[in-house]
């Protein structure tokens, strides 16, 4: 017979303490685990509701811009290379698969596939920030093609072009934003997929931090034709 | 929420597509299967590069056959895609399709208060021409004055730009690149209808042949830097220009001491660096 101390309930001579997915259990006020997992991931949404209304603005702005400086917005449009975007809505939507991937194996338990799709979800949000960085962020700083009163770009045609490049930054640096939160997330959530935080009983983090991953995603999906493509 | 409707406990040993006996019976804990996953990521990338693809084809088009196509057919086919892959991202990623339908409930209405938003807005802006027309008398220096009742934006633009070239043109100033573009525009524009061309262009046609092609290289070339006649003044944020917008023309004074400066002297950053020809001290806009 095995016995049981207070201090570490479930231990039991010498073998090893089960992980956490294992032994958590829901809050007490909630029914049952199920209870707190819809109550959590519908939180997920309301926040995620007030995501896209945070974004909602900056789409408003430039269809009211567009609206009325269309000429601006063209040749503004012009002088970004669509192929940085083109490659960085590819390397989001793969993020996005293994993200999806990442709560897959966290329902099925498989801790090798779960830690591996959580790491390439964070290197991929890397990836993003870094091609936006070095090819299109550094390169229009020193261009002066900057929002505001630190536009100095010699070379518009139009002279509402302004309008277009405080769009342009203040769209992609929001969005820019909730990829570098998504990328501590998931490095977080990686660190403690090693401490066993996460399996087919637990794994809210995982499933939450996805759907944010996914909207983030989204919102790129809606901002790549509309900066890069249409012109 | 049929799933509520489960006794609390005793559910183990339902079905094995779940994850966890004990959270057997809910909508919210299906796994997607791997296959649906990777067909929605190639639709995904394949709708990518259909977008494009359709943006290429239609500059083609539109270079090749030299037809204009209007603009909405871009947008419309652009955001139309990226609907589409949202809707796959949300559906399937976000697994809206097989979840709790109280979450795709909470989606819906984000996308209905978005499309409020995005709609009533264009609706406003889309029907300013009718609102302009009879608040005309309102509309005080400083303003776009795009909608300005009888004035069309490019008949405002063009008194803007020529009032602009003359006050610089007259002060023996350089011409930025916009101003000086426009004014080739209009000698052009002038010797197409054989009218005779205004004293200010006359002077800067001459002025331009004088000096050659390099006249209006403003901010870079033997001209020096100066970056404010680099950008339109009407237009930059940082321009020390007092905008009143859409007040009333009283109340557009306060601020200032000085009542008797010109529209012009709002408009030139120029203005403070270089006094006025005759000798009249160029009104200073306080800050």
């Amino acid at each position: 017979m095995s016995t049981l101390s207070m201090d570490q309930p479930g231990q039991a001579d010498g073998a090893p303490a089960p992980p956490i997915h294992e032994t958590a259990t829901h809050a007490h006020h909630f029914r049952d685990r199920d209870h707190e997992f819809d109550a959590a991931k519908m939180g997920v949404w309301l926040f995620l509701a007030t995501e896209v209304l945070l974004f909602s603005g900056l789409f408003m702005y430039y269809a009211a811009m567009r609206y009325l400086h269309p000429e601006a917005f063209r040749h503004g449009s012009s002088l970004l290379d669509w192929r940085w975007g083109l490659i960085n809505t590819a390397v989001l939507l793969m993020s996005s698969f293994t993200a999806a991937a990442a709560v897959r194996d966290a329902q099925l338990g498989r801790q090798g596939w779960l830690k591996l799709n959580l790491l390439l979800t964070c290197l991929a949000g890397l990836a993003f920030l870094v091609i936006k960085f070095v090819f299109e962020y550094y390169p229009k700083w020193l261009a002066g093609e900057l929002p505001g009163k630190y536009y100095t770009y010699p070379n518009w045609e139009d002279p509402n072009e302004v309008h277009w490049w405080g769009l342009y930054w203040a769209a992609t640096g929001v969005h820019a934003t909730h990829v570098l939160i998504g990328i501590g997330l998931y490095a977080w959530m990686f660190v403690r997929a090693f401490l066993g935080y996460y399996g087919p009983k637990r794994y809210m983090m995982v499933e939450g931090t996805a759907l944010y991953w996914h909207i983030v995603d989204i919102v790129w999906i809606f901002l790549f034709p509309m900066l890069y493509l249409i012109h | 929420m049929a799933h509520h409707a489960h006794p609390p406990h005793g559910h183990a040993g339902h079905g094995i597509e779940s994850p966890g006996a004990a959270e057997a019976h809910s909508h919210a804990h299906t796994v997607v299967p791997m296959r649906v996953l990777v067909l929605v990521l190639m639709a995904l990338l394949g709708f990518t590069f259909l977008t494009v693809l359709a943006a290429s084809i239609e500059q083609w088009v539109s270079a090749t056959f030299d037809v204009v196509i209007p603009q909405w057919v871009n947008v419309a086919v652009a955001l139309s895609i990226a609907v589409v892959k949202s809707l796959l991202v949300a559906a399937f990623f976000m697994a809206l399709r097989y979840d709790n339908p109280t979450n795709a409930l909470v989606a819906f209405f984000t996308v209905i208060t978005l499309a409020f938003f995005l709609g009533f807005t264009m609706i406003d802006l889309g029907n300013r021409d009718a609102v302009y027309a009879k608040k005309a008398q309102y509309i005080a220096d400083g303003g776009t004055g795009y909608h300005a009742a009888g004035t069309t934006q490019a008949q405002r633009a063009r008194e803007i730009a020529s009032q602009e070239s003359i006050d610089l043109i007259a002060r023996d100033q350089p011409l930025p690149k916009h101003l000086a573009k426009f004014c080739v525009l209009e000698i052009e524009r002038f010797h197409a209808q054989a009218k005779e061309l205004p004293e200010y262009l006359r002077t800067f046609q001459a002025r331009r042949e004088h000096l050659g092609k390099n006249y209006h290289d403003d901010g870079h070339g033997a001209h020096g830097g100066h970056g404010a006649l680099a950008r339109p003044d009407h237009a930059t944020p940082n321009a020390a220009v007092i905008r009143s917008g859409l007040t009333l023309p009283e109340l557009g004074g306060k601020g200032h001491s000085d009542e008797h400066h010109a529209p012009a002297d709002h408009h030139n950053p120029a203005d403070h660096h270089t006094p006025a020809p005759g000798g009249d001290t160029p009104a200073q806009p306080a800050d």
